[in-house]
């Protein structure tokens, strides 16, 4: 064992960076070691993330459409052209790139707020004591483990309509008198909002559970002898100490749910109705369909733009002032 | 302030090898204002008590009262206690000022102004006016504790318990805590329950001290009393560094001695006439013995045993002195540097009056030294008297 690894790092340190990166010597020998050992990993970054990313950005300033899909570097070269197009309100592709830039926002902070509650009520039950605490536990990791695809089918089998289980469950139950349209019509983005939520909210249980088995027990005691009831505890002690976490959970879920194409694509299908129309579902529609890469590429830059913004705004004003609130 | 009465508490805890008895039967009445000490080893039931008397764990049989009430089954809330913990326990993401007015801001129906004045005057008294504005992790151990301390007092509680309150403090600082908690319990005349496994914060801390083992309680009394009068050989034994010697011998009561392979200890008759059974422990506390290298000089050569010096430890004042007598380890403690070599021959000398005789099997104390238990404070006319 102690052999093969020696073995390993003596063959990892004899890999020679230094000859084509100068600045590279100058850092320390141990250094030197972990940026050997990274060096698998930003290539792969490199070639499935960065690269996209700047072909997407070259694109985006070029006119490729319909007549360039095969040779796209032959399109000429329109500047902002393509900016100006997509983000015209009077034009209708900029008024429905507005109102799914609309949708985005609400679908993003309705799964993080549903997700959140979700998930912190479960994280809060399992840390009870209870018997049978690690069977439910596994159930309730089950909709975030199952694969999405068919979880979401599910759902859309079930929200039909006519044929759809819900329904006729409200119906029964008398908590409606008319079937509900739930996957066309405006209220295609609650829908949207409450699916992907189901799908999403056993991660944010799983981090908030392993930040609450953190929190170490006497802070409770102090806090009862303090005078402190359950619902104080939870106020005062609990939800403080879960702000590290909780910043983590609220950044991650609110730019995966952004750039999500699974969860409305699978639910909504290729024809989604306007109110389900979230940016990424738009711009792919938009761009495959009329083969207006140019400009698909353009609402796409806008859409990282807004993501990149909202992660430094975040890290600026919550990180930098409060995260330390919580620190143990 | 507040009368403590626990009667006859057993703490059960079930566990999946069986149950696990971890106070057994407690019977113990804490005077308004007194300040009481638990010690003994871990494991020992003290946590436990302490505990118990916090409502933080349940009780499996017996009752707890305040005063005249019961409070066995009230929430912690309900008991109008303060507690400070080992490691302090205090709310890292409240500054040492939001941490002491909690208390006051769950418990009580005063202003925030109220609260405020009131944690000023604590932190004055403390000394941690400067750092209320700090987080917990921006202090130093020892002022974490003045904060947790502080913390507990601006509660001006009926009872204060404290769990090894100064467990996590280095050497200097602990002793320098020792006595301003003793000073502090003293100003405010609060009824405390103070847990420890240190003997020395027992012996110097407490007015009454509690000692407890396996559960069980071994023995209520003034530190000197439990020092000087131990109910039975554990209590011998726990308290005093270094501790009491136990040599095995056997009453030979036709010689009128305590017989041992090695040597013969000749008693007066009127100690001998008290003993029953024939197998006893007998007890020496190190400072009780002396050392002599000329046995035909000393007075009572038939009471001298001889041992081989195997380790010396020179601490400065005095000095600690390992004996082997027949294969058992005795230690005295004796003043000053006597030059004794490893390997030397001495003479053991054990006063009648300073022995201890336990009850080989139960342990039980048979004969206490005559050391006086009563407080042996100068009197202020006595020394007025000397220095007139």
């Amino acid at each position: 064992m102690t052999r093969t690894s020696s073995r390993v790092r003596s063959s990892v340190a004899e890999i020679e960076i230094g000859r084509y990166l100068p600045l590279y010597n100058r850092l320390s020998d141990e250094q030197q070691y972990a940026y050997k050992l990274l060096l698998p990993g930003l290539l792969m970054m490199l070639l499935i993330h960065f690269i996209p990313i700047v072909w997407g950005v070259l694109i985006s300033v070029l006119g490729v459409d319909s007549g360039y899909v095969s040779q796209w570097y032959e399109a000429p070269f329109v500047w902002l052209e393509n900016y100006r197009f997509v983000l015209d309100p009077r034009t209708v592709v900029g008024e429905r790139f507005w109102y799914s830039l609309r949708q985005t926002i609400i679908f993003s902070v309705g799964t993080l707020l549903l997700t959140y509650v979700l998930g912190l009520t479960a994280a809060l039950l399992l840390n009870q004591r209870f018997k049978g605490r690690f069977a439910a536990r596994t159930l309730l990791l089950l909709p975030w483990v199952a694969p999405s695809v068919v979880t979401l089918l599910i759902w859309r089998m079930m929200f039909q309509q006519q044929s759809g289980i819900i329904n006729s469950l409200l119906l029964s139950l008398g908590v409606i008198s008319e079937p509900i349209y739930w996957l066309i019509g405006d209220n295609t983005i609650w829908t949207l909002v409450l699916v992907h939520s189901w799908t999403q909210f056993p991660l944010v249980m799983i981090m908030l559970y392993a930040g609450l088995q953190s929190i170490p027990e006497q802070l409770y005691e102090a806090a009862s002898i303090d005078g402190a009831g359950r619902w104080e505890q939870f106020r005062y002690i609990t939800f403080p100490q879960l702000k590290p976490v909780s910043a983590v959970v609220v950044l991650l879920m609110m730019l995966w749910t952004m750039i999500n194409f699974t969860s409305p694509y699978i639910l909504l299908g290729a024809q989604p109705p306007q109110s389900g129309q979230v940016s990424i579902l738009y711009i792919y529609n938009f761009a495959f369909s009329n083969y207006q890469f140019g400009r698909g590429a353009a609402m796409s830059v806008v859409l990282f733009a807004i993501a990149m913004a909202m992660a430094m705004l975040y890290y600026k004003y919550l990180f930098d002032q409060d995260f330390t609130e919580g620190d143990r | 302030m507040s009368r403590v009465t626990i009667d006859e508490l057993t703490k059960v805890y079930d566990s999946p090898s069986g149950s696990i008895e971890a106070v057994d039967d407690l019977t113990l009445a804490i005077d308004d204002g007194e300040f009481i000490v638990f010690v003994g080893p871990s494991g020992c039931g003290k946590s436990t008590t302490l505990r118990c008397i916090a409502g933080l764990e349940t009780v499996t049989d017996g009752t707890i009262e305040f005063g005249a009430e019961d409070v066995t089954d009230q929430k912690p809330k309900e008991r109008d206690i303060a507690m400070v913990f080992q490691n302090y326990a205090l709310y890292p993401h409240m500054t040492a000022r939001k941490n002491m007015a909690f208390g006051l801001k769950m418990s009580t129906d005063l202003s925030e102004d109220e609260i405020e004045d009131r944690v000023e005057e604590t932190a004055q008294m403390m000394g941690i006016e400067e750092l209320l504005a700090d987080k917990p992790k921006a202090l130093s151990g020892g002022q974490q504790q003045r904060v947790a301390l502080g913390r507990a007092i601006v509660r001006d509680p009926a009872v204060f318990l404290m769990d090894e309150p100064l467990s996590n403090l280095d050497a200097k600082l602990r002793a320098q805590m020792r006595t301003e908690l003793q000073q502090l319990q003293h100003d405010l005349d609060v009824t405390t329950v103070y847990v420890t496994h240190d003997q020395t914060e027992a012996m110097t801390m407490g007015d009454r001290i509690v000692v407890l083992n396996d559960g069980e309680l071994q023995q209520v009394g003034t530190p000197l009393e439990c020092y000087h009068r131990p109910a039975n050989r554990f209590v011998a034994g726990f308290l005093g560094s270094p501790p009491m010697n136990f040599l095995p011998v056997e009453a030979d009561l036709d010689a009128g001695a305590l017989s041992h392979p090695r040597f013969s200890l000749s008693l007066s008759d009127s100690i001998m006439a008290d003993l029953d059974g024939t197998e006893l422990v007998m007890g020496i506390r190190p400072e009780h013995g002396s050392l002599t290298t000329t046995p035909d000089a000393h007075p009572e050569p038939e009471r001298l045993v001889e041992a081989t010096v195997t380790v010396t430890e020179p601490m400065g004042d005095v000095t600690n002195v390992y004996l082997d007598v027949g294969g058992e380890s005795v230690t005295v403690t004796a003043g000053g540097h006597l030059g004794l070599t490893d390997g030397e021959s001495v003479w053991l000398y054990v006063p009648e009056a300073k022995l201890h005789l336990f009850d080989a099997e139960t342990g039980t104390a048979i004969k206490h030294s005559d050391e006086p238990i009563e407080s042996t404070r100068v009197s202020e006319a006595s020394r007025y008297a000397e220095t007139a």
